[in-house]
């Protein structure tokens, strides 16, 4: 059991704690929440045996944390469109990278919860399309339409940040 | 932009995040470390017993097993003590008591009674002591007190460059202290006997581990371990206020995340961390903090016990109030969950009660009507979930309002401790009076009127300028006991009980110059609590033997709830307020 944890760990650790940054956007709640992924994680370690796909299963715990950490810091706001109250995204450090990428950065502000969730889990998360269909309990091939559409918005919104500079 | 350079983008926006690898080093090791010590322990559970018994014999009986912090559970909180006036500047644990410096009254120790014992002020305490010597520091200067003979002695001047505070012992002839300066605040060794001093590091409020030698202190917003001969640093976590244990193996400290406060614990060896109050937010406006503020946790002799001070955030800006916050390895069963649960409720400690929910509403506690008794009724474990059937008893000040209530308590284990799932009321009844002077029984929706003001016997009542009061009826329905509020200039309680079956009235006492407040009945039946103030606003109470026709006067006090047949009332002092723990059957009190 010892070998198998510390192998999923290994293989995901920097898929997970990227994914709670982008949510968070700050480095302390992040590790506490990483952490709280990790325990739960260990704990229920022995159900993953049988389950088809280890990064769904370690993801599905993610995702749920940092809801119910929304949930329990702002429990004025419990609810089905809790997820609409998800901080915005944003970093502690200003990027260094170039003005399209500061754009593409501020775009993502403008996409709905949903498809910014779907953004986050694609990107931040490097999530498969079968993987993210287990986690949202979606079709995958409805996601990889849904993805590539998004792509096409956020394109459209960096020209309009850009053409607007 | 392109599809393709969208996606480069986005992962070139990921690539930026970086991951802290010092982090995923030292929660990797956690996993490795568990792993290994459960295989350890399967193998020599018979050796493990034996040591353990072994050592029971030879520690003192204060130390408590090493366990991990994430592996402490909440046994019980509550505050039981409010700071009514004035402020408290500084508090420190020696010896089994509480030692409280309130400000512009001098040090008091908390002890079955809370008596002043310097006309001093501290505005810092030292977190331990040598011998039975502790430190304080005030304006700048440090003092050492001498618990036992109750005297305190001036050891260092603070002077306009120097000013001192956060003393603590090194050894004998050595102290750290905070030295304020206007850039950096440092953290200073002094001999007390040469007055020499060495700049340590920057930083305050430093707690010394001697065996390790190493300073836990903090530093812009960080707890920080510093080895003292190596001048290593470790950050332990963002946060203020931090306190070791005696033993060095735990550290308590302030944490704030998204503007809630919480006090949070962390193993010595940082291996984990455990937040143990759950801050609710503010009861009126949203204001993106949480209902408290948290102030110096720190630790009793064990290792298993924290006074923390918390103040209302909020709208309701009460008096500053010490909690006692109790940690056990073992997790509460079932039935002590819910208990807690009701006993946090009815003294409104809403951070501790909402622990105990796993999906805590956002109001808890309500000022009217309020708890003000339970008794649980029966357990039923079910395939994963455990039924805690209880009932609640609710009353609303000076009014002629009483309701019982069953819950069902649904519990479920999370992380190896019980958390409320639902909570289901199942019955009400209610006892009330209407506005033709008659009281009524509600059950369930359905009324029955039981009597009116004009069945009382005339030869009971002063005067005809009356209305009901308080009221209940016992726990087998038999009897309501009431009370009638005189209206004219010089207020009178009385306090009757109705018989249902006989329908005859019965005479149990006349308070003088009371204005009622409210009554409450022990789980037994037996007796009776009447809260009351005088004209003169004074707070009074009697305990009502029902059983015996006796009764008890308490002047200065203030019931709060019944937990079984023991009462937990509150002592109200100029300055303060203390919950204690009262037997009515050998009439003795113990303090929290």
């Amino acid at each position: 059991m010892e070998v198998k944890f510390v192998d999923l760990y290994d293989a995901y650790f920097d898929d997970v704690y990227r994914y709670v940054y982008v949510k968070t956007s700050n480095k302390w709640d992040t590790e506490d929440l990483v952490s709280d992924v990790f325990r739960k994680a260990f704990e229920k370690f022995s159900m993953l045996e049988g389950h088809p796909n280890d990064k769904a299963w370690l993801f599905t715990i993610a995702r749920n944390t940092v809801i119910d950490y929304y949930r329990k810091n702002k429990s004025v706001l419990i609810g089905d469109e809790f997820e609409q109250y998800l901080s915005p995204l944003k970093f502690e450090d200003p990027f260094d990278g170039t003005t399209e990428k500061e754009c593409l950065q501020k775009s993502l502000r403008h996409l709905s919860d949903e498809d910014l969730e779907i953004t986050e889990l694609r990107y931040f998360a490097d999530l498969k399309f079968k993987d993210m269909a287990v986690i949202l309990k979606k079709e995958e091939g409805s996601l990889r339409v849904k993805t590539n559409r998004i792509t096409k918005k956020l394109g459209v919104l960096v020209k309009k940040c850009l053409g607007g500079l | 932009m392109e599809n393709e350079k969208i996606k480069k983008t986005l992962y070139e926006l990921r690539n930026d995040i970086e991951v802290d690898n010092d982090f995923k080093k030292q929660l990797r090791n956690t996993f490795v470390k568990k792993s290994r010590s459960r295989k350890w322990k399967n193998a020599w559970i018979p050796l493990l017993a034996a040591a353990v018994l072994f050592l029971a014999f030879l520690l003192p009986n204060e130390q408590m097993p090493n366990v991990k912090a994430s592996s402490l559970k909440i046994a019980n909180a509550i505050s039981f003590l409010d700071i009514g006036s004035g402020e408290i500047t500084a508090y420190t644990y020696h010896d089994g008591r509480l030692y409280l410096s309130l400000e512009g009254k001098g040090i008091f120790v908390y002890e079955n009674e809370l008596k002043q014992v310097l006309n001093d002020v501290a505005d810092s305490f030292s977190r331990s002591s040598k011998g039975d010597k502790l430190l304080f520091t005030f304006n700048g200067d440090v003092f050492l007190f001498d618990v036992k003979t109750m005297k305190s002695e001036k050891v260092l001047d603070g002077t306009s460059d120097s000013s001192y505070i956060y003393p603590e012992w090194k050894d004998r002839n050595h102290i750290y202290l905070t030295k304020v300066a206007d850039k950096e605040n440092q953290i200073v060794e002094v001999n007390v006997q040469t007055k020499e001093e060495t700049i340590i590091v920057s930083g305050e409020m430093a707690s010394f581990v001697e065996k390790e030698q190493i300073l836990v202190f903090e530093r812009h917003g960080e707890i920080i371990i510093y080895n003292v001969k190596s001048g290593k640093e470790t950050i332990v976590d963002r946060g203020k206020n931090p306190s070791v244990t005696n033993d060095g193996n735990y550290i308590s400290y302030v944490k704030e995340r998204s503007g809630f406060e919480d006090v949070w614990i962390s193993d010595m060896d940082l291996e984990t961390k455990n937040k143990i109050t759950t801050n609710p937010p503010p009861r009126f406006e949203p204001s993106g903090e949480g209902m408290y503020r948290y102030q110096f946790p720190i630790w009793g002799n064990d290792e298993r016990t924290l006074y923390v001070m918390k103040k209302r955030n909020d709208g309701e800006n009460g008096p500053a109030k010490i909690m006692k916050i109790e940690l056990s390895e073992q997790s509460s069963t079932e039935i002590e969950t819910v208990k807690s649960y009701l006993q946090a409720l009815m003294v409104r400690d809403d951070d501790f009660a909402k622990s105990l929910l796993k999906d805590p509403p956002e109001f808890l506690t309500y000022s009217n009507p309020k708890q003000i008794g339970f008794q649980i009724l029966e357990k039923t474990k079910n395939e994963q979930s455990t039924s805690v059937k209880a009932e609640v008893y609710w009353t609303d000040t000076s009014l002629a309002y009483y309701k019982v209530s069953t819950y069902d308590f649904i519990l479920m284990k999370e992380n190896e401790r019980y958390v409320i799932e639902t909570v289901k009321e199942l019955s009400t009844t209610e006892l009330l009076a209407n506005e033709q002077n008659e009281i009524e029984l509600v059950k369930d929706g359905k009324r029955e009127l039981l009597f009116s003001l004009q069945d009382i016997p005339q030869s009971f009542i002063q005067t005809e300028n009356v209305r009901f009061s308080s009221l209940l009826h016992t726990h087998d329905g038999k009897n309501v006991i009431f009370s009638l509020q005189g209206m004219d200039e010089t207020s009178e309680v009385t306090l009757f009980s109705f018989n249902r079956e006989t329908k005859s009235f019965n005479l149990l006492a006349t308070l003088e110059g009371g204005i009622m407040y409210k009554i409450a009945l022990d789980a037994t039946g037996r007796y009776l609590t009447a809260d009351y103030s005088t004209d003169a606003l004074d707070s009074k109470m009697i305990i009502f033997d029902l059983e015996k026709g006796k009764q008890t006067d308490f002047t200065n006090v203030r019931s709060k709830f019944w937990k079984g047949d023991k009462l937990i009332l509150e002592e109200v002092a100029e300055t303060h307020s203390m919950y204690y723990q009262y037997d009515p059957h050998t009439g003795s009190k113990i303090n929290y």
